[in-house]
């Protein structure tokens, strides 16, 4: 498993006190919070913050991972001593149900064992995570396959370990950007018998390389010649449905949107699909294509600029 | 003890028609009851029905009420001070968007 350094997470050392690790963690919680931060990977880093304070701000649980740290330790991967095996101590279940979103190096030096003072039935923690789907998937619906990382305590010894779980979900057809599944059930086992918790899916649509997404409309740019935008022409454009035929009003200009209704997102009402047509010039490369341009010149009165005085 | 796990799951989709009542909100973002209703009683979610057994919230105060929960103990912002960065937030996404188009 992979060490932790926590010191070095936090960028504290260990002479530091509890009150310079609490303004420093603050610190960096806001920096890295996922639901503000602009930086990259700002989910992932907050956790490791989170866990590192978890551990640095409790004076019982810093002294023992200080310990640890000083055995000549030098990082990268780590075999965890034979004496994490023989902890016995006593969690809540609170401290039993945070360790879900923590690392493998957390919950083996933690939360080896759980014996929970409680004798009632608890209730699995409601888990959550986030699913990207393609804009097609968002638009079909379609199968993912989940790996999750969930807690088990054996009701017996103790005994808790992560396992990861495969389920396979359905997505539903029409989601949105930013909607949650709820899947009953699927989050963390109960206690004592307690029923297991609900797994919410946070979806997010991926960017597409030509669509763009607004809710449940979506928008496209199509390239046209300029007969067609000239001339007026009927011309077959994709959409998430496949491909359909869309009528170019003669005299159209680069940056005309069109709307094909009903054509975005499904759901009620379903989205539309908005093409933005640009007119793109073929460059001549031979004399008799050159004529043409020329002949356009020579008999056409025309002045974009006219505006611009 | 499980079902055979390679029949796919079908979700509900939390959206207007389908939303969470008290309990389940509580549970989704792991806090008390109580949170939940000062929450409501700063307006930083709003739920269908009129008193606490009768609501109903949808999935945008699903994310408001996780965002409020960590913006309350892992930032320690107090509710006014959610209430204004929400507002923030909105501004921000509004300004995004803006200069997108």
């Amino acid at each position: 498993m992979e060490y932790k350094d926590y010191y070095k997470i936090l960028g504290v050392e260990e002479k530091d006190d509890q009150a310079l690790i609490k303004k420093v963690y603050r610190r960096l919680a806001r920096k890295y919070h996922p639901d503000v931060s602009e930086e990259a990977n700002a989910d992932e880093k907050f956790k490791e913050i989170q866990e590192a304070y978890q551990v640095l701000k409790d004076p019982e649980k810093r002294a023992e991972y200080d310990q640890m740290r000083r055995g000549n330790f030098g990082g990268g991967e780590f075999t965890p001593p034979p004496s994490w095996q023989q902890g016995q101590r006593t969690y809540s279940d609170h401290d039993f149900q945070d360790q879900g979103q923590f690392s493998d190096f957390f919950n083996n030096m933690f939360n080896q064992r759980y014996q929970g003072a409680e004798t009632e039935p608890s209730r699995g923690q409601d888990q959550h995570s986030k699913l990207s789907v393609s804009l097609h998937e968002a638009y079909d619906g379609g199968t993912r396959q989940l790996q999750l990382q969930q807690p088990v305590v054996d009701d017996k010894t103790g005994v808790v370990t992560q396992k990861t779980r495969t389920i396979n979900v359905k997505i539903p057809k029409g989601v949105k950007d930013g909607q949650s599944i709820r899947l009953k059930g699927l989050g963390v086992s109960g206690l004592r018998g307690g029923k297991p918790g609900d797994l919410y899916l946070d979806v997010q649509i991926a960017k597409d390389k030509h669509y763009q997404l607004d809710g449940r409309n979506i928008t496209l740019d199509v390239p046209i010649t300029p007969w067609e935008a000239a001339l007026g022409a009927k011309i077959n454009v994709p959409t998430l449905g496949g491909k359909v035929a869309l009528n170019i009003p003669a005299g159209t200009q680069s940056g005309t949107k069109l709307r094909l209704k009903g054509r975005g997102l499904p759901g009620t009402p379903p989205g539309d699909q908005f093409v933005i047509v640009n007119i793109h010039t073929p460059v001549p490369t031979e004399d008799a294509h050159r004529a043409l341009y020329q002949k356009m010149a020579d008999d056409m009165a025309f002045n974009p600029r006219q505006e611009l005085g | 003890m499980q079902k055979n796990e390679n029949t796919p799951f079908e979700g509900i989709l939390i959206n207007n028609e389908r939303s969470l009542n008290l309990v389940q909100l509580s549970h989704a973002i792991e806090t008390e009851h109580s949170f939940i209703i000062a929450l409501v009683e700063h307006e930083l979610i709003e739920p269908q029905g009129a008193e606490p057994e009768k609501w109903q919230f949808d999935n945008t105060s699903l994310k408001r009420a996780r965002m409020a929960r960590s913006f309350y103990y892992d930032l320690e912002v107090n509710l006014p001070g959610i209430a204004l960065a929400f507002d923030l937030l909105v501004k921000i996404e509004a300004l995004t968007k803006d200069s997108k188009d």
